[in-house]
């Protein structure tokens, strides 16, 4: 990291007052961010804030290696810019979601369609990406699908049983979460943020929650930090065993999908027993932790989780040692490093191209900073290393919890929360089982918010699965799509 | 031909009846290994009654074809079933070539389904025929070759007479010819069933299936028809399997005290092969589209095997 960076530097968790922030003309603002992709930078996110009827950009670039953010803003204009997903692919999405909320268009963008919505109202169904031929047939699956699972609808353009190019549209669960927290937060803020992605509830509310302890210049106590990060691991374990399932499911392995779906029940509970709540609602607050964990259920849960864990171990066994599975799982829905990178991916699918890209480690907040969880990552980037990552993780983070679970930290795990600084920017990325959760706060002069925004991983991740389908028989797709298993809610905000 | 109509009317009750049920077992078998209560045995009475009172909805873009459908495999799928002896023999009805004419039928039956699956215009009907036109391309000549070896032992290519002609030499199961015919018969049953490896009956995925997806846009009455005939079709395959290489507790003719016995060895030779094909769901996952045509591949070297074998062996 050299110190030629035009940006202002900061780490995670913190703030900065909105002056401190460099701007430049949108022009020059494009190149800095482009420069600093070009060394080694990963797009963490890029939004706009209005000004008046004009817009600002703002970008936050995360540079893993180095354990900091960069963050600058463009000067308020109006229009047009020069696109700078022409030469950084993972600004695509955000370019077209600035274009959908402020109007200003991203000249040279290479696939200027709404994010969310259709001119104005409802999902974003509309122009889909052809591939004209008499052998293609287009395929749309969704909104509505066979299984439980969120809606979005999928535009396969295949030949015979090959993909030849899979468009996303999203936005069915759009509810306007970020427009809800302008001039907040409210009495429901928190709630929203809980749900902001349901399966990712501890992730969001911590980024949220620590956004708002650094606006006010506070941190919560260690016993609250502590707890957030056994929550975090616990959510994680429970998802990653309920994915393991899920795929396992997918090419009709018995064993370790009905293990699986009961093991994750388990997790759930463990979370349970921390917070009265499967899902962890109610434990984040701002400030520190609605509850503390006292002696009794501390043991309870302890115990709970080693049976957990052993079960899992002997699931995930199962699975690794049927070699029809692994026939299956391997060479699937292959993505290699360059392209994961390229497209800014992160959390396990990122991990899996051997992207050592882990939040955890690279930009520690919380309890995170004083023990911390290896980053788990296979080589390959097809079906084989997300399911084969998802599973070092569930052991690591089983590994993390039994030792942090023998020996927290005293005192109160409830904390105040000062007053929102004016005119502040803060950030907070939280590694969730997802990936990178990342929440900006900027406040106004009252010190109430003015522009908050959200990045789900889903966010960075969908256009992985695009991806990773191109040239694949489309059959795989439900498998691909679990090993993935990003978030519709969390993208669609 | 003359048909005894006792044994015709007691078969195609025998048919109807314990196709069902079978299906029932493999579910509720399938359930147990995954310790799951699962359904009752009987569960899939209780589904065709429902189906049945249920009102269909029909495509708009369907054409006739898609209403005569379920009729047709349903028929054929029965007449399947009366060819093949269950529990006595002879079995009531033995159409001219024998084994022949009952592959003929359940592919008579397999090509109006993916007319089916083609005929309302939906992507997923329509990938589910090709799929499946692709497969019985190739588990189609295993499955004949595999009769043939059995057909040449018994001197006959009627079911009822290479059965009788079997019956009393149970020691021939360990000849090649017969276990590797047995073998191969055994994945064309699982092809031909939509049972893992090759397809999933319990996904709801549209993109991976193949025999649900060609009866995706049928429903109520219809729906009731052809699930009715999958399981007959089931029924059929297992029964052939379980007679031709284990041609024994036949009863030979309609007595009460005969049959009676005859049901029994039936039905311990279905649960044996429905143990077995359960056990095969269970420890193995869904084969890759893609690979599903080297399985099959393997199945018709094994048959082509068991022929050979069966003049090198005499």
């Amino acid at each position: 990291m050299s110190d030629r960076t035009p940006f202002a530097l900061l780490t995670n968790g913190t703030a900065l007052p909105w002056a401190d922030v460099p701007e430049s003309p949108v022009i020059e603002f494009v190149r800095a961010v482009g420069s600093e992709l070009d060394r080694g930078g990963r797009l963490s996110s890029l939004f706009g804030v209005a000004e008046g009827d004009a817009v600002r950009l703002v970008a936050v670039i995360a540079f893993d290696a180095d354990s900091v953010l960069s963050v600058g803003r463009s000067e308020p204009f109006s229009a047009r810019y020069p696109a700078l997903s022409a030469r950084h692919p993972q600004a695509h999405l955000f370019e077209r979601e600035v274009w959908e909320q402020h109007g200003v268009v991203p000249e040279g963008h290479p696939w200027l369609k709404p994010v969310r919505l259709d001119h104005g109202s409802g999902p974003a169904v509309m122009d889909f990406f052809r591939v004209d031929g008499r052998e293609i047939h287009e395929v749309a699956v969704g909104p509505v699908h066979a299984g439980i699972i969120e809606p979005g609808h999928f535009r396969f353009q295949c030949a015979g049983e090959e993909v030849v190019h899979l468009e996303i549209a999203l936005g069915y669960q759009h509810r306007g979460i970020e427009e809800a927290m302008a001039g907040g937060p409210g009495r429901a803020t928190v709630y929203q943020m809980e749900t902001v992605a349901g399966d990712s509830t501890i992730a969001h509310a911590t980024a949220y929650a620590v956004a708002l302890e650094a606006l006010g210049g506070t941190e919560a106590p260690l016993r609250a930090q502590w707890l957030r990060a056994i929550a975090l691991e616990l959510e994680r374990l429970a998802n990653h065993t309920g994915d393991l399932g899920a795929l396992a499911g997918d090419v009709a392995f018995l064993p370790t999908s009905s293990a699986c779906g009961k093991i994750r029940g388990d997790f759930l509970n463990l979370t349970a027993i921390l917070c009265g709540n499967r899902f962890g609602r109610g434990l984040v607050r701002p400030g520190g932790c609605a509850m503390d964990l006292e002696p009794e259920r501390l043991g309870r849960l302890r115990e709970r989780l080693g049976v957990a864990l052993a079960d899992v171990d002997q699931a995930a066994a199962w699975l690794w040692d049927a070699a029809s599975v692994r026939a299956r799982f391997e060479g699937t829905g292959r993505l290699d490093g360059r392209q994961a990178a390229e497209i800014g991916l992160v959390g396990p699918p990122a991990r899996a191209c051997g992207l050592v890209r882990d939040g955890r480690f690279d930009h520690p907040i919380g309890w995170h900073r004083f023990a911390q969880v290896p980053v788990s990552v296979w080589p390959d980037g097809d079906v084989f290393a997300r399911a084969r990552v998802r599973w070092l993780e569930t052991q690591r983070s089983g590994e993390f919890l039994r030792e942090q679970l023998e020996a927290g930290p005293e005192g109160d795990a409830r904390g105040g929360l000062a007053a929102a600084a004016a005119d502040t920017l803060a950030v907070a990325l939280v590694e969730g089982w997802r990936g990178e959760v990342c929440h900006v706060a900027l406040t106004d002069g009252a010190g109430r918010l003015r522009r908050y925004k959200i990045t789900d991983p889903s966010f960075h991740n969908w256009t992985g699965l695009a991806l990773a389908l191109r040239g694949q028989a489309i059959s795989d797709f439900p498998l691909c799509n679990k090993s993935f298993n990003l978030s519709y809610c969390g993208f669609d905000l | 031909m003359n048909i005894d109509i006792t044994s015709l009317i007691a078969q195609t009750a025998l048919v109807l009846l314990l196709s069902p049920l079978l299906s029932g077992l493999i579910a509720s078998l399938k359930a147990k290994l995954q310790n799951r209560r699962g359904p009752r045995v009987w569960q899939p009475f209780f589904d065709l009654i429902k189906f049945f009172r249920k009102d269909m909805v029909i495509s708009e873009h369907a054409s006739g074809v898609f209403a005569a459908v379920p009729h047709v495999v349903f028929a054929t799928a029965l007449m399947a079933g009366l060819m093949v002896p269950l529990a006595w023999v002879p079995a009531p009805l033995q159409l001219f070539g024998g084994a022949l004419a009952l592959v003929g039928l359940l592919a008579l039956g397999r090509f109006f389904l993916a007319l089916g699956g083609l005929d309302p215009g939906s992507a997923f009907g329509g990938m589910g025929s090709s799929r499946e036109m692709t497969i019985s391309a190739i588990a189609e000549p295993a499955m004949m070759l595999a009769i043939f070896t059995a057909a040449i032992a018994g001197g006959s290519t009627n079911l009822s007479q290479i059965v009788m002609a079997g019956d009393g030499h149970a020691g021939r199961f360990l000849e090649p010819a017969h276990t590797l015919a047995f073998s191969a018969m055994f994945i064309v049953l699982l092809a031909e069933t939509g049972r893992v490896p090759v397809d999933n009956p319990a996904t709801h995925l549209e993109l991976t299936m193949i025999h649900e997806a060609m009866i995706l846009e049928y429903s109520g009455r219809y729906l009731a028809m052809l699930e009715w005939a999958a399981s007959m079709k089931q029924l059929v395959l297992f029964g052939l399997l379980a007679n031709l290489f284990f041609p024994f507790g036949l009863a030979p003719g309609m007595l009460p005290a005969a049959v009676a016995q005859g049901m029994g060895w039936l039905a311990i030779k279905l649960v044996g092969l429905a143990v077995a094909v359960v056990l095969v769901e269970f420890t193995n996952a869904k084969l890759r589209l893609f690979r599903v045509p080297d399985l099959l591949g393997a199945a018709f070297v094994l048959a082509t095997l068991a022929l050979v074998s069966l003049f090198l062996f005499r």
